[in-house]
């Protein structure tokens, strides 16, 4: 029975295969050159700056660079020279990093407690029957809501 | 241009079963040969190079459909991901071959750009871009399994449009 079915896989297989390769190339509508040369035309005439960066000529691209550069320097400097520096200096420093690491991980220790002591309040102080309830209730709210967009979904489409 | 355009707007056209959606992506597909027509110029690949960057633009086109069409296909179609999909299809003895060349050809992509697009997009890929099934897979990001049973029922699909279209317009 089963190996019917493949033989008719195959003869569908080779059926269509054939079919499809019988057909032309689709010919492309005419006013497709048209608008190719129209865009071509239309990103030639643009201005240089409102083209990408590839475009620029050259020299524009070189003191794109430089101003990028000396504002970045401008930048680190000014941070260096505010008392905000201090704290970005800081950052820069091997040390730092692994102090941000620790208080991140402190922050996580914490966290953990606190989701330990809600699931302790919520598994012993909560009634059984209001943890089950309310369990039961979201995951018919999860399944009506899949429902509903599954029938939109299959109704729309086969519209 | 002239000589790969209707190549280019086929591809396009039937991946994405739009003529409009067609034309903007083949549109796209030239501007980005133009900024490369350094390279592109006298090259022996000119065509595949052109022909793949059609499939991919289709592709990106037709993401963001897909993620959704994806969920919803798969989540309805479970049966399609075993390993072995037994699908009984009624196969017709020939493909209208009464009716004459053109009226044949019109029907046939009418048909296909009927296909739901999971069944459309590997198909074509399959049949006109001739890619391999796992190189398909990998493209559209589904399963193996998945990708022979949806180019399995867009065949049996087609054939059935296209019997049906025989049939009227043989009377």
């Amino acid at each position: 029975m089963k190996s019917d079915i493949e033989a008719q896989q195959q003869r569908l297989e080779r059926l269509i295969g054939a079919g499809l390769a019988e057909q032309p190339p689709l010919q492309a509508p005419s006013s497709l050159q048209a608008r190719v040369l129209s865009e071509l035309t239309r990103r030639a005439a643009l201005p240089w700056w409102q083209r990408s960066l590839r475009h620029w000529p050259l020299a524009m691209k070189l003191a794109f660079f430089g101003g990028a550069l000396i504002a970045g320097r401008l930048l680190i400097g000014g941070l260096a020279w505010s008392r905000a520096s201090q704290a970005a200096a800081q950052l820069l420093q091997p040390g730092s990093v692994l102090a941000s690491l620790q208080s991140l991980s402190s922050a996580c220790v914490t966290m953990g407690e606190l989701m330990q002591r809600v699931a302790d309040v919520v598994l012993h102080q909560v009634p059984a029957l209001w943890l089950y309830g309310g369990i039961g209730l979201l995951l018919t709210m999860y399944v009506t809501l899949a429902g509903i967009g599954v029938t939109v979904y299959r109704s729309l489409d086969n519209a | 241009m002239q000589a790969y355009q209707d190549m280019v707007y086929s591809t396009a056209a039937r991946m994405t079963g739009n003529p409009a959606q067609a034309q903007d992506i083949a549109q796209d597909v030239f501007l980005k040969a133009y900024e490369h027509f350094g390279s592109l110029r006298g090259s022996a690949t000119a065509g595949g190079w052109l022909k793949t960057v059609t499939t991919n633009s289709c592709l990106n086109h037709l993401s963001r459909y897909r993620k959704r069409w994806r969920f919803f296909s798969e989540l309805r179609r479970d049966d399609e991901e075993g390993d072995d999909p037994v699908i009984d299809v009624a196969v017709p003895d020939t493909l209208f071959e009464d009716l004459a060349a053109t009226e044949r050809h019109r029907l046939v992509e009418q048909a296909l750009a009927q296909l739901p697009a999971h069944q459309r997009v590997p198909l074509v890929m399959f049949h006109f871009e001739e890619m391999a099934y796992e190189d398909i897979a990998r493209a559209l990001s589904v399963s193996l399994a998945k990708v022979k049973t949806d180019i399995l029922r867009g065949r049996a699909r087609l054939a059935k449009t296209l019997a049906d279209a025989g049939r009227s317009s043989g009377t």
